[in-house]
């Protein structure tokens, strides 16, 4: 043939070769969160005015930039994920989960290898401690794929409890990194909850989930810090955590919230108010990845490869296991899932204040049953925060809501949606 | 016969973009505009199209991380409007061109860069030499260029790409290969 355009269309071709063969899925979900959450900025600013939050006037917005201010090591951390593709052929769906329900223990681990030392909240590494590894988020997160329904139950970490072979002691003493047999031990011993399977997240795995939906927005009705792990939020509205960040704010023990003449107040609920917030931000956290399109199959599966080394399983849990139960959750409803903390009352032990467990509540069984398998997860007690403080008892510490805004709003009102659901 | 005279102006029918992979007649880029969507329908097209696409960018920007940026927020465009575009194909298509034309200057700044210091991305020689001839090309005639002879699309699709008329299309296209012409030669 002689077209004068067939030199040209071939060497064209040819330095096409030369492009890059794939791009990150992973990153797109990113963009998609970013898109969404520069379209939120005007509309959370009004939400929040509306409640009447905010007395000052002007909302800042994610005062801090995610880029902008993270350290060479945190953006090391964001570039292993950024670089996964998707697979070439799209697996049609996650596999299919086994109906039965299960118990998954969840434990963070709080070895500080990912946290950055020169991070601007290096503090919630705690670098004083060493290498020992420890746990302050314990809790049993419980899956019906038959019904696709999730439900949590968390430990406080200074719950006062029978060990077994060593007696009386914190729950969290009876945490061995990588191996869970005791701690599920004690929690069968204690509360009669089996634990099925064990995922063990330490904090390189959360920081990179955190960054890999794009960061995640929390609103907030006053300003609030913590000295001890450098976290400064200056403004009420929402602000958008990332992954080193998010760190320093659910590992929080010392929350102050500051009022309108800048004075700072501290979070007398200590664990349990920890503990509500942990368990907001898991949920939000979960609405931002169901949002940005994380829950997809192929996305599903380079985000969990690429954390293979940041996650421990127990051994008879595989990738195709946790993507089947990835595959359930993405069908929920962040706001259906309920949540629940043991009851407690504060004993002193030793000069050191710890926390007993009160298990013999109606509410408390209620809830218990489902984790027990006694009940489904419909039979749920009501866990709504506005129900929920219906149920405080007088002279307990504990409550059985931990959304139910505890104390000066350091638990975020889990009514406020830092993005909603605009397509 | 003048370039313009030779352009295949005659091609009405939608030509398949995809251009190495051999896929079937639900090409996403010419698929019946009223196919049911679902969440798999975008994964598909991903996986599909990313390939191409990241071609076409790397083509129209002569950059390979800069083309990985404009795809990727090309898909970003296309996730959130899933369930409102009528062909999405076309419409990713759309979203990639735009995408490069905002970053056809940082692009272009980057490429002088490039040149300060020696490159071996470029393998061949002649591929070089064609990059360089691409990278003079003011940016609507290199793109009028390069999705007619690469992608082989009609004056109709790229004028509906390019967001301008058929007569823009024909003018750019003329003087982008006269001007491709005489470098390359």
């Amino acid at each position: 043939m002689n077209d004068p355009f067939d030199e040209l269309e071939h060497r064209l071709a040819g330095l096409a070769e030369h492009a890059p063969t794939g791009v990150s899925r992973v990153e797109v979900a990113r963009r998609v969160a970013a898109h969404r959450r520069r379209r939120a900025i005007v509309r959370i600013g009004s939400a929040v005015a509306c409640v009447g939050v905010v007395t000052g006037g002007v909302v800042t917005i994610a005062g801090r930039s995610p880029g902008g201010s993270s350290t060479a090591g945190s953006s090391s951390t964001i570039g292993a994920v950024t670089t996964l593709t998707a697979p070439a052929t799209v697996p049609p769906s996650f596999p299919v989960a086994d109906p039965q329900a299960l118990n998954f223990l969840v434990v963070g681990d709080d070895s500080h290898a990912c946290v950055a030392p020169n991070s601007p909240w290096a503090g919630a590494a705690d670098p004083g401690r060493g290498e020992a590894s420890r746990t302050d988020t314990i809790m049993v997160m419980r899956l019906e794929p038959a019904t696709r329904r999730a439900a949590v139950l968390s430990f406080p970490r200074d719950l006062w409890v029978e060990i077994p072979g060593r007696g009386d002691g914190r729950i969290n003493s009876a945490y061995t990194k990588n191996d869970p047999s005791l701690l599920a031990q004690t929690i069968y011993d204690n509360f009669g909850v089996v634990v099925d399977h064990y995922l063990q997240i330490d904090f390189c795995a959360f920081t990179r989930i955190v960054d890999a939906v794009g960061g995640v927005a929390v609103p907030f009705a006053t300003p609030v810090r913590d000295r001890n792990v450098d976290l400064d939020i200056t403004a009420a509205g929402c602000h958008t955590f990332t992954g080193d960040e998010a760190l320093a704010y659910v590992r929080s023990r010392h929350l102050e919230w500051i009022d309108e003449e800048g004075e700072a107040h501290a979070d007398e609920s200590n664990d349990l108010g920890r503990i509500a917030r942990q368990q907001d931000f898991l949920r939000r956290m979960l609405g931002t990845a169901l949002a940005s399109g994380l829950f997809d199959p192929s996305i599903a599966r380079s985000l969990i490869e690429a954390l293979q080394t940041d996650i421990v399983t127990d051994r008879g849990l595989t990738i195709d296991d946790l993507l089947s139960f990835v595959g359930v959750l993405k069908d929920i409803d962040p706001a259906d899932i309920p949540q629940y903390q043991i009851e407690t009352s504060a004993l002193t032990v030793g000069g050191n204040s710890v926390l007993e467990p009160q298990i013999d509540g109606a509410e408390m069984n209620a809830a218990l049953a489902i984790f027990r398998n006694d009940a489904p997860i419909s039979d749920a007690p009501d866990h709504d925060a506005a129900t929920g403080a219906s149920d405080l008892d007088e002279g307990s510490t504990s409550v059985m809501s931990p959304s139910a805004p505890l104390n000066g709003g350091i638990v975020p009102d889990p009514n406020i949606e830092c993005w909603g659901s605009e397509a | 016969m003048t370039f313009f005279e030779a352009h295949r102006n005659s091609v009405s029918e939608p030509v398949p973009t995809a251009t190495e992979m051999d896929v079937d007649d639900g090409n996403a880029l010419t698929a019946d505009p009223r196919r049911p969507r679902s969440a798999a329908g975008f994964e598909s097209l991903f996986a599909l199209e990313q390939t191409p696409m990241l071609r076409l960018a790397f083509l129209l920007l002569g950059s390979g991380p800069a083309a990985e940026e404009a795809v990727q927020e090309a898909f970003a465009t296309v996730y959130e409007r899933w369930n409102s575009i009528d062909r999405p194909g076309a419409f990713l298509r759309t979203c990639v061109v735009n995408e490069c034309r905002s970053r056809h200057r940082r692009a272009a700044v980057a490429l002088r860069k490039r040149h300060l210091v020696a490159e071996a991305d470029v393998v061949d020689e002649r591929h070089a030499e064609l990059a360089d001839a691409l990278a003079q090309l003011p940016r609507q005639r290199r793109t009028a260029v390069v999705l007619r002879h690469y992608l082989q699309m009609n004056t109709a699709e790229i004028a509906e790409a390019m967001g301008t008329s058929e007569g823009t299309v024909k003018s750019s296209l003329h003087r982008g290969l006269r001007q491709l012409k005489e470098t390359l030669r």
